[in-house]
């Protein structure tokens, strides 16, 4: 019986989570249409919206090639590799308070070291593909993402700082207050961008750049496999923005209503509008609304921005963004306790 | 001026689809969880005490204000034993 | 009259010891397929995949942070970087072809002999971890459903356990994350050794520098 609860509660996540991967890929081509003053797909389902399923369908109907010269199980195993990990982010991910997957201690460490188990699925296909297109891509995104990883676990370690917790839970719940943005708002623009490079999303799509390289790490795989890697890229593109949203803007709680409470009566919780309003101050609604706010976002500064030279890249992560970071990580701390303001967290109390 | 709305429908559903998603988690937990919500990072003494009313009440999350033990309750303890491999 | 109920110890969700055999044994391949792969890229491969592997026992074992922190430091950055360098070589498999496998035979008999001497003198089972619950006649009715898995002989019992021990209530009051107790002994105890550890660092990182610096 445990074990039915479980597989259910692996698919509420799981499900939702490739349903909205499926619609994040339709919405980039409508936002960059709209953008773009073009029409964009608007010909399968009522205006184009099931545009995703029928790409989909096509690929995996279609017949997958295998260069002659790869080595066939890594070249299977990459994309396997990326997806897999791409999707296992999702189980500490909490929707309301309580509503979780894995409560683990650890949740955010988790995170970090899933998604750094999914940059060896890039680098395998890449390698194994036996295509120097292929393998320049993948050491070129393989470099991307070990640079910028960088950058996110050091935010996240100010994070960690003013939550005292690596527990998720414990990360959104200690915003209640305020959420992490005000205090820590250059540290969330380096962590965006460091979150648009860690998924290899325009400008920093070097790994696939187009008119270099034919479709990076991925130009040999085919059909299905392709559609592995289709669904890993955009499945942690929503998994990079739900991170952002719980760390900087309080996750599934609401930013507005938390101030119309404090002006309430709160002894009286027998009203429809209490209990309104208590769903409405912390509920999945509020994770999924500021998620989609900034996977658009995502979209936007992949139409606004043109793409930047490798090197750029590079000395962007290295010489301005990673001192920026360290310094705040020196900076922080010292404010922290020179102030005497010790963030104090109730649940390690 | 038109707003394009048919790029803001795709958005529509994602929001639609997690909210379901994460409403039908919530109902399963806690229905999982006999009603209440599950407690998040529990700590040793969170687990302790959890188990201490699984022997006073019989389920995990139940709780009782009765002022006496139930019968059984002080042998009811568990107690952890070492092999002996020596 | 007492009865004695044995259960398995469900503290460590659902661990079993078999799991640990499987992850021994899984690591063990994984080991030897690191030494005798030819292609040194398919041999930091298995390489990763060991580190993995001992992660996965780490984490199954109770220490998941040292576990996950195996994950993100050997394999998100070490391994990684191992693998970078490795493919940017451009090595020919015809060019690798160096005869290593006479020294298998001599690698199996170490093994063995190794692991002989050392079976006869350590115990196999170490975690074989029961509790026992001695509940009243009267009461065993609501507990039998849930705490007998299976019972025991009393008289084999008490030949085969070495101590008994309850849980300690006081102590749980302020649990230690592994986090907490790392950090606290390594900046109390142990900050002489860490100012060490990283002034090597140090030195091994200015040396990178001073010996890929350009010399003009």
């Amino acid at each position: 019986m445990s074990n039915i609860i479980s597989i259910i509660q692996g698919l509420l996540v799981i499900v939702p989570a490739l349903i909205s991967v499926a619609f994040v890929t339709i919405s980039e081509r409508k936002v960059m249409a709209s953008m773009q003053r073009r029409v964009g797909p608007n010909a399968v389902g009522y205006y184009g919206l099931l545009q995703a399923f029928a790409d989909a369908l096509k690929l995996l109907l279609k017949e997958y090639v295998a260069p002659t010269q790869a080595n066939i199980i890594l070249f299977f195993l990459g994309p396997v590799i990326t997806l897999i990990f791409a999707l296992l982010g999702y189980l500490v991910i909490p929707y309301a308070p309580g509503t979780f997957i894995s409560d683990h201690r650890l949740g955010i460490f988790f995170m970090l070291a899933v998604s750094a188990i999914a940059t060896y699925g890039i680098l395998l296909a890449g390698w194994s593909a036996n295509s120097k297109y292929a393998f320049l891509g993948s050491l070129r995104s393989t470099a991307q993402l070990i640079s910028y990883e960088l950058i996110l676990s050091s935010v996240l370690l100010l994070v960690i700082l003013l939550t005292g917790s690596l527990n998720v839970i414990t990360i959104v719940e200690s915003q209640k207050a305020v959420s992490l943005l005000l205090p820590l708002l250059p540290l969330f623009i380096v962590f965006f961008i460091g979150s648009i490079a860690e998924t290899n999303r325009a400008p920093f799509d070097l790994a696939e750049a187009e008119s270099e390289l034919v479709s990076g790490f991925m130009t040999e795989h085919s059909a299905s496999i392709f559609v592995f890697f289709f669904l890993a890229e955009y499945a942690s593109i929503i998994l990079i923005c739900i991170l952002n949203s719980i760390l900087f803007f309080g996750g599934y709680l609401s930013i507005i209503v938390f101030s119309i409470i404090s002006l309430l009566d709160l002894s009286r919780e027998d009203t429809l509008f209490h209990v309104l309003i208590s769903i409405i101050s912390s509920s999945p609604i509020n994770l999924a609304v500021k998620t989609s706010i900034l996977v658009f976002v995502f979209i936007w500064v992949r139409a606004s921005f043109p793409r930047i030279r490798f090197d750029q890249l590079m000395s962007v992560c290295w010489l301005v963004l990673l001192p920026i970071t360290i310094a705040y990580v020196i900076l922080l701390p010292c404010v922290v306790s020179g102030l005497l303001i010790n963030p104090v967290n109730i649940s390690l109390l | 001026m038109g707003v394009p709305f048919e790029a803001l429908l795709p958005f529509g559903i994602i929001i639609g689809s997690f909210t379901v998603g994460g409403a039908g988690l919530w109902a399963v937990r806690k229905w999982d969880n006999e009603g209440k919500m599950p407690r998040w990072n529990k700590d040793k003494w969170d687990r302790q005490m959890m188990e201490r009313d699984l022997r006073i009440t019989g389920t995990k999350r139940g709780q009782s204000s009765n002022h006496e033990a139930p019968k059984g309750f002080e042998l009811s303890n568990p107690w952890k034993i070492e092999k002996r491999i020596f | 009259m007492n009865n004695i109920f044995l259960l398995n110890d469900y503290i460590t969700n659902g661990y079993r010891l078999e799991f640990v055999d499987f992850i021994y044994i899984i690591s063990i391949l994984f080991g030897i397929f690191t030494i005798i792969s030819r292609n040194p890229i398919v041999s930091v491969l298995f390489l990763i995949g060991l580190f993995v592997n001992i992660a996965g026992l780490l984490i199954l074992v109770g220490y998941d942070y040292i576990g996950l922190s195996y994950i993100l430091v050997y394999v998100g950055a070490v391994s990684i970087l191992f693998l970078f360098i490795l493919m940017l070589i451009n090595i020919r498999i015809s060019e690798l072809v160096s005869e290593t496998n006479n020294d298998i035979p001599l690698a199996v008999i170490t093994v063995l002999l190794f692991y002989f001497i050392i079976g006869q003198v350590i115990p196999s089972n170490l975690t074989d971890n029961t509790i026992v619950t001695s509940l009243s006649n009267s009461f065993s009715e609501v507990y039998n459903v849930q705490l007998d898995n299976e019972i025991l002989n009393i008289i084999d019992l008490k030949q085969e356990i070495a101590y008994a021990s309850s849980k300690s209530w006081d102590n749980s009051l302020i649990e230690f994350t592994h986090i907490t107790g790392i950090g606290n002994i390594m900046y109390t105890n142990y900050s002489l050794w860490l100012i060490i550890s990283s002034v090597i660092l140090l030195v091994g990182m200015v040396g990178a520098i001073v010996i890929t610096i350009k010399q003009k």
